[in-house]
């Protein structure tokens, strides 16, 4: 098991070496939704909080960080600490309120939604974060080829699993999946759940607010429609709930699956086929829903032993 | 001005009404959360669109035609998706509702491209004047279509034996099939009449409002605000909500601006579920749900 995952991560890392340029940046989504997945995971698999709303952590990460480095001219290290802050404040003050009032399952779904509704109809109305005209960060990227994004990215998705991975194991994430499961019982055993789902919203945003300080970096455009969009958050969470939503490899596969389809049928399809990605997407989760409700990862789990089960049932 | 914005408000209000009543059957009673229900208002409008491109039919007619068609869509992916998912926990539901939301999108932008579309028809495009007020004669004919059909559907879920057996089966499913209330089968139908009013609701903007494959979000999310607002579940706080929305809106585009028209319509949403926030939607109803369905199987 152990020689396989570590053949299975240098294949992974050496693949943007070989790789032409449409794969790269195929691969960078591919890790950018992966990653944004696990961060997600963390409130809406662990703590079992379906947020439909973490777009406006990912908005409001790339366009602070955007607009404090580039048109504030702040160095890189003190731009990104201040997006983060920022978006901890706002997760914050989301939070205390929002289970405070005991806001739980479809209502915790749709508050989540209300919110980024909210900031995108303010950046979208505000001028001086360039309102419907967008933000464009200047033509030059950083890096010259994409090679060193990918990179970047991979490095956050591998430092982010693990950190789930660490936090998964840990009181803290135990006390979140009993709040999941039972939240009175939680309660009972002495863990503050309120607190618990907090930290966990904390986490989650500030996880999605780096990946989109990385996505401003890597596209250069912020447009409130897109950044602080519905879908965004949909495809954030499509990622982790087709791939599974109790482990760390559901988001990754989820979106190492969903990606490429919606990107492929994009790219085949041409512009004429406009929607197809979108129906694909569609496709998936209700296939998803239907067939795998808890995550295509633990439905393979469950094809193979069954198989195997057979197998050895015949022989035996 | 300000009377201008509260007639304007009130005719919305009207439509709204109209779109969010089904979604009180589908969320407030059923306790399905479609998050598709916009993107059927959607569909309705491009199909009182095609038909009036292709057979110059007028929407107000397609409207009719919206209704069964959609009934029977609606029907179909009741039995075929969502009742797969009714002895799951609600998140599968949302998730299922965004994917189907998503394929009813994709298709429209793969047909019609991503392109807003208007239909202007003859008739409808002069002005009514009642004093100083200007109220244009799509949306007034809109807005009493819209409060006809409302009317129809409230009684139909009051006084039907189909109402009933809807209504009782929200209540108490176990007691709803030992009286011998075929649930499934109510479910189903219940469902399949929301989307129709609601496709039909679709038609009967199309004469005033500009539709693209994006406009489905914006209606599902006003309907959702609505029927949390009026109490999800209860008729007469549906139509109160939905005049207040209506009103809320324009109210908002005259005095704030019209880019922030819906800001207030989420901040009021949220306060609406912070006061009423009790976590998950009647969880005893939940909890008999399993067992009503395990009796039939």
């Amino acid at each position: 098991m152990k020689r396989s995952l570590a053949v299975a991560v240098l294949i992974v890392v050496s693949l943007p070496l070989w790789l032409e340029d449409y794969y790269q940046h195929i691969m960078i989504l591919v890790c950018l939704f992966g990653y944004l997945g696990i961060c997600w995971n963390i409130l809406g698999g662990l703590a079992g909080q379906l947020s439909l709303g973490a777009s406006l952590f990912f908005g409001a990460g790339a366009y602070t960080y955007s607009i404090l480095h580039y048109r504030e001219a702040l160095p890189f290290g003190m731009s990104v600490g201040l997006a983060v802050l920022l978006v901890l404040i706002l997760a914050i003050a989301i939070g205390i309120p929002t289970f405070r009032f005991g806001l739980s399952g479809v209502q915790f779904s749709m508050a989540t939604i209300a919110f980024a509704e909210m900031a995108r109809i303010l950046v979208l109305h505000e001028p001086f974060l360039g309102a419907a005209e967008g933000f464009s960060l200047p033509f030059q990227s950083v890096y010259p080829s994409k090679l060193e994004y990918c990179y970047i990215i991979i490095a956050l998705l591998v430092s982010a699993a693990v950190a789930f991975w660490w936090l998964e194991g840990r009181n803290a994430g135990l006390a979140l999946k009993l709040v999941r499961e039972h939240e009175a019982t939680a309660e009972a055993t002495g863990i503050n759940a309120r607190a618990s789902k907090l930290a966990a919203l904390c986490m989650s945003a500030a996880g999605i607010a780096i990946g989109g300080i990385f996505y401003a970096e890597y596209f250069l455009y912020l447009h409130p429609d897109s950044e602080f969009g519905f879908d965004v958050s949909v495809r954030i969470a499509a990622a982790s709930i087709f791939g599974g939503r109790v482990s760390v490899l559901g988001p990754v596969i989820g979106s190492a699956i969903l990606t490429p389809l919606a990107e492929g049928s994009r790219a085949l399809v041409g512009v004429g086929g406009r929607g197809v990605h979108q129906i694909i997407h569609g496709l998936a989760l209700i296939v998803a829903c239907v067939f795998f409700p808890s995550g295509i990862v633990d439905g393979i789990r469950r094809v193979i032993s069954e198989g195997l089960r057979r197998y050895h049932g015949r022989d035996a | 001005m300000l009377a201008q914005a509260l007639l304007s408000g009130l005719i919305m209000g009207g439509i709204y009404a109209l779109v969010s009543i089904g979604l009180t059957l589908i969320f407030g009673v059923l306790k399905i959360v479609n998050f598709a229900h916009g993107d059927f208002v959607m569909l309705g409008m491009f199909l009182a669109y095609s038909c009036f491109r292709q057979w110059g039919l007028h929407p107000f007619n397609s409207a009719l035609i919206a209704f069964p068609v959609f009934f029977v869509v609606g029907f179909l992916i009741e039995r075929g998706l969502i009742e797969k998912t009714h002895r799951r926990e609600q998140d599968i539901q949302i998730i299922l509702t965004l994917g189907i939301a998503a394929v009813i999108q994709g298709l429209c932008t793969f047909l019609f491209t991503p392109a807003f579309r208007t239909v202007t028809v003859t008739g409808l495009a002069e002005v009514v004047s009642i004093g100083s007020l200007v109220i244009s004669k799509a949306k007034l004919f809109g807005f009493l279509a819209a409060v006809l059909f409302t009317c129809l559907f409230v009684a139909i879920l009051k006084f039907t034996s189909l109402g009933r057996a809807v209504r009782a089966s929200a209540d108490n499913p176990v007691g709803a099939l030992l009286v011998g209330i075929d649930l499934p089968f109510v479910r189903s139908t219940a469902f399949a009449l929301g989307i129709a009013t609601v496709g039909m609701a679709g038609a009967l903007v199309m004469p005033f409002l500009n539709v693209s494959p994006e406009v489905g979000a914006l209606f599902t999310l006003r309907a959702f605000v609505i029927v949390v607002l009026g109490g999800m579940g209860s008729i007469q706080g549906t139509l109160a909500a939905s005049l207040c929305i209506g009103l809320l809106e324009s109210m908002g585009a005259a005095l704030l601006s019209d880019s922030l028209k819906q800001l207030p319509i989420f901040f009021v949403f949220v306060v609406a579920l912070y006061l009423r926030g009790s976590g998950d939607i009647d969880p005893e109803i939940k909890s008999y749900q399993p067992s009503a369905l395990d009796l039939r199987r």
